[in-house]
């Protein structure tokens, strides 16, 4: 289970992290508290590292040291051009698996019968082609 | 990593940063230290952040919240974070496996012994390959060429050699010198070609067996290295 949670995690928080990345330049320490601060449960924080680190090495993201005046140095992020193009497409994609996602959740049981207005909620896009 | 801490919280955020970095074989050197210098900031500024409990609490809180450095970097991590260039070390592992599994032995002075009668037997396979194909592609230019004066001269190689007819080999014996020469040369064809293609093969076959080689002579270099070490 943990693992299963885990890899679902991985992809996901590869796209909210671009996603974030795509609003502003941020640290390793203040993306993951952007993060936090909308996320109802809990995520080690140095998983974001190995994730920024792929991210970098696609190219995806690029990175920065700055001094800080408050400590040591801080290396921030910003998305590159072709990040942004791949999170067009990465959230595009995303939005149809959960459409996908709570679809399936909601059909019926094979050979139950439906109503009509069943059918157009479980197959709107049918539904649309034979009203053409 | 500086004296920005209380000693005794350094000596707590040093000793996870070890273990952060023991999780990171295999992670280039340079990446690694630019790795940890970037967690010792993140590390730095949680702590700096956080508000309650005493020194030793709040780097612990901060440590635990960062994660442990197990889960962080699990095995497939750092190899996902740096697939790049890391990618080619795998096959020696899984051939170092495969030694391991077919001779039973730890890779110690024995190890030694299997690798070196590996690269031994790629040697030889290397020589008798070669050996192969030239004979095929010279033993077949010699073919046509024999073939063709068979053809002009029936009787040239009995008049050299004053005897049998030397052409004449089992089933080319048709009594009809241009029949046998034409046959003679289809065959001799068909060799060298097999000769030449094997010779045109062996780019690729030993590009794979080149990696299995440079792996091996690696491995080998290594057992040595690690053996000295020990008889110091």
């Amino acid at each position: 289970m943990e693992n299963k949670v885990k890899q679902l995690r991985k992809g996901v928080f590869e796209l909210v992290i671009l996603q974030v990345l795509k609003k502003d330049k941020y640290y390793g320490y203040s993306l993951i508290k952007a993060i936090t601060d909308n996320c109802n449960f809990d995520i080690n924080e140095g998983t974001i590292y190995p994730i920024l680190s792929r991210l970098a090495k696609e190219e995806l993201i690029s990175s920065q040291w700055v001094e800080s005046s408050k400590g040591p140095p801080r290396k921030y992020y910003m998305i590159t051009h072709h990040g942004n193009e791949i999170l067009k497409g990465l959230g595009k994609e995303f939005k149809d698996l959960t459409d996908l996602v709570s679809k399936t959740k909601t059909m019926r049981k094979k050979g139950g019968r439906k109503s009509i207005s069943e059918k157009k909620k479980i197959y709107p896009a049918r539904e649309v082609k034979n009203g053409k | 990593m500086g004296n920005k801490y209380p000693e005794n919280v350094e000596k707590i955020v040093n000793d996870y940063l070890t273990r952060v970095r023991s999780h990171m074989k295999g992670v280039p050197e340079n990446d690694r230290d630019d790795f940890i210098k970037e967690i010792d900031s993140h590390i730095y500024e949680s702590y700096t952040d956080e508000k309650n409990g005493d020194e030793v609490g709040k780097i612990l809180k901060v440590l635990k919240k960062f994660g442990e450095p197990a889960d962080v970097f699990t095995k497939s991590a750092p190899k996902a974070m740096y697939k790049i260039g890391k990618e080619k070390n795998i096959p020696l592992y899984i051939l170092i496996g495969a030694l391991i599994a077919i001779f039973g032995l730890p890779l110690g002075f024995g190890g030694l012994g299997v690798i070196l009668g590996i690269l031994g037997v790629l040697l030889g396979i290397v020589v008798a390959y070669y050996a192969v194909a030239v004979g095929f592609t010279l033993g077949g230019m010699a073919g046509i060429f024999i073939s063709i004066i068979h053809i002009v001269d029936p009787e040239f190689f009995t008049s050299l050699s004053g005897e049998a007819d030397m052409i004449r080999i089992g089933f080319l014996e048709f009594s009809n010198p241009t029949l046998e020469g034409v046959l003679g040369i289809f065959i001799s064809f068909v060799l060298a070609a097999l000769g030449i293609f094997l010779l045109f093969m062996s780019k690729y076959i030993f590009r794979g067996l080149k990696t299995i080689f440079e792996l091996s002579s690696k491995k080998l270099k290594e057992i040595l290295k690690r053996n000295k070490k020990k008889a110091n």
